[in-house]
């Protein structure tokens, strides 16, 4: 089975973090929600409060297929997380998928997944990255796979589920939620 | 008149020739690379691995019981999922770990292929073998089928440790798969280059009345292969570019040349009696 862990934090945007969620379940993944911190519940940028699965400390030395990571004001404080930015870092070295969406690819990079790739984030934080533009809803370069905000998580979340299965699998998935391009 | 008539044909005979090589120019991409629907879907059957900014799809056929690896290459107009009845009597019949990939845009790989990084792709699926899956890199051979041929005698040339290659129905020159002459004044897919730099042993097998790529291709890659440590054409009588497994003398070569390390040198002509009909 397909093993994919969506990182929850305090001020994750609850759109980027659960589209994800939501459609890889949907394509038949298994997601871990996994909260970084001391509680199973953190709450989101609009104050939606989320229970996740584990504690990201629980599973922070485990390998997955994919390495998610959603954006929101709380991202920022994740840059000072050494053991965050060691996990990104260690599956884009084992060549894993990984992903982040709106300012997420700022931690992305100070875990050295977006040296020498193309890549897309928030209008705000783009110009922070090199190789980054706002051309593209999504941008995939070899396992790193970024998109620009809450409004492109769909595609965001559609592309991570042809990443790890197919174009027929995120086509399907896309239809059953009457996804509309 | 007739000197206007022959001018003229003559100028008629260049302008399509140079639309031709326009044509062969600008869809080199698209005519080596025709992928079809995919036939599977990924999920956790298939490795990814990256290759560049694209994204190879990797499957693994496990025999538990063998020491040897086959990295094999398939042609153009095919995916893991139409191989993987073959890979796995490829796994079974002799006894071998095998792994095989798709080029990106096929399958479930991303991205889109390009001849010039067909050497790129099987660098990544051999470092893929050799680090991740741990092979011994003096157990590996490479297998290639038609365009597949390409990125087993690059890796054949490359890796002087590997124990053989196999080239079914390959190329030797791209512009010739069709004609025996090449009409092109530029070098498509050049694979005899990298052929006659192999230094392993090396096993060509291909049909005598292939369509697709023109048994000549074998030839010319037999006759260049001259540092090959050893060397075997067996040549299919009467049989085309495809179905070759289903000739007995596929499965024997395959498997004599896996079982022994010496064999002499020899060009065998193959009934095609000895070919199932399909």
């Amino acid at each position: 089975m397909i093993k994919t862990l969506v990182l929850l934090f305090s001020g994750f945007e609850e759109i980027e973090a659960l589209a994800p969620v939501d459609l890889l379940r949907r394509a038949g993944a298994q997601v871990v929600t996994a909260a970084v911190g001391p509680s199973l519940s953190v709450r989101g940028r609009s104050g939606v409060e989320i229970k996740a699965d584990v504690l990201f400390d629980e599973v922070k030395t485990s390998d997955f297929d994919a390495a998610v990571l959603p954006g929101g004001p709380g991202t920022d404080a994740l840059l000072s997380n050494s053991d965050v930015i060691e996990f990104f870092s260690r599956h884009n070295k084992n060549g894993k998928l990984v992903a982040g969406i709106c300012a997420a690819p700022v931690v992305l990079k100070a875990a050295g997944a977006l040296k020498g790739r193309k890549c897309t984030a928030h209008t705000s934080r783009v110009s922070e990255l090199e190789n980054c533009t706002e051309a593209e809803p999504v941008v995939r370069d070899a396992n790193l796979i970024t998109s620009r905000g809450a409004g492109t998580a769909l595609e965001f979340g559609l592309a991570l589920v042809e990443y790890l299965f197919c174009q027929e699998k995120a086509k399907n998935v896309a239809c059953s939620i009457c996804f509309m391009k | 008149m007739i000197k206007k008539l022959v001018s003229w044909l003559v100028f008629l005979v260049l302008a399509l020739y140079g639309i031709v090589l326009a044509l062969v120019y600008f869809f080199t991409p698209q005519l080596m690379f025709p992928a079809p629907k995919p036939s599977y879907c990924a999920g956790e059957l298939v490795k990814k691995i990256n290759a560049g900014s694209d994204i190879i799809a990797v499957r693994v056929n496990k025999n538990s019981s063998a020491d040897n690896w086959i990295i094999y290459s398939h042609g153009n107009g095919e995916d893991l999922g139409q191989i993987d009845l073959l890979m796995q009597e490829y796994a079974a019949r002799l006894n071998a770990n095998v792994v095989s990939y798709d080029y990106p845009g096929y399958g479930a790989s991303m991205g889109h292929a390009s001849e010039d990084r067909l050497g790129e792709y099987a660098d990544a699926v051999y470092d893929y073998t050799v680090k991740e899956l741990g092979a011994d890199p003096k157990r590996i051979y490479f297998v290639g089928y038609s365009l597949g041929s390409v990125p087993a005698a690059y890796l054949a040339a490359k890796h002087l440790d590997a124990r053989g290659a196999v080239l079914i129905g390959g190329i030797a020159e791209g512009a010739k798969t069709y004609l025996p002459v090449n009409v092109i004044p530029w070098k498509i897919l050049p694979n005899v280059e990298n052929v006659q730099k192999i230094q392993i042993p090396l096993l060509i097998i291909h049909g005598t009345a292939d369509g697709v790529v023109n048994y000549s291709n074998a030839v010319q890659n037999y006759k260049a292969a001259k540092a090959a440590s050893t060397l075997r054409l067996a040549a299919l009588s009467g049989m085309g570019h495809y179905g070759l497994f289903r000739c007995a003398p596929y499965w024997r070569e395959l498997e004599e040349f896996i079982k022994n390390e010496k064999r002499e040198s020899v060009e065998l002509k193959y009934d095609q009696n000895s070919c199932i009909a399909l």
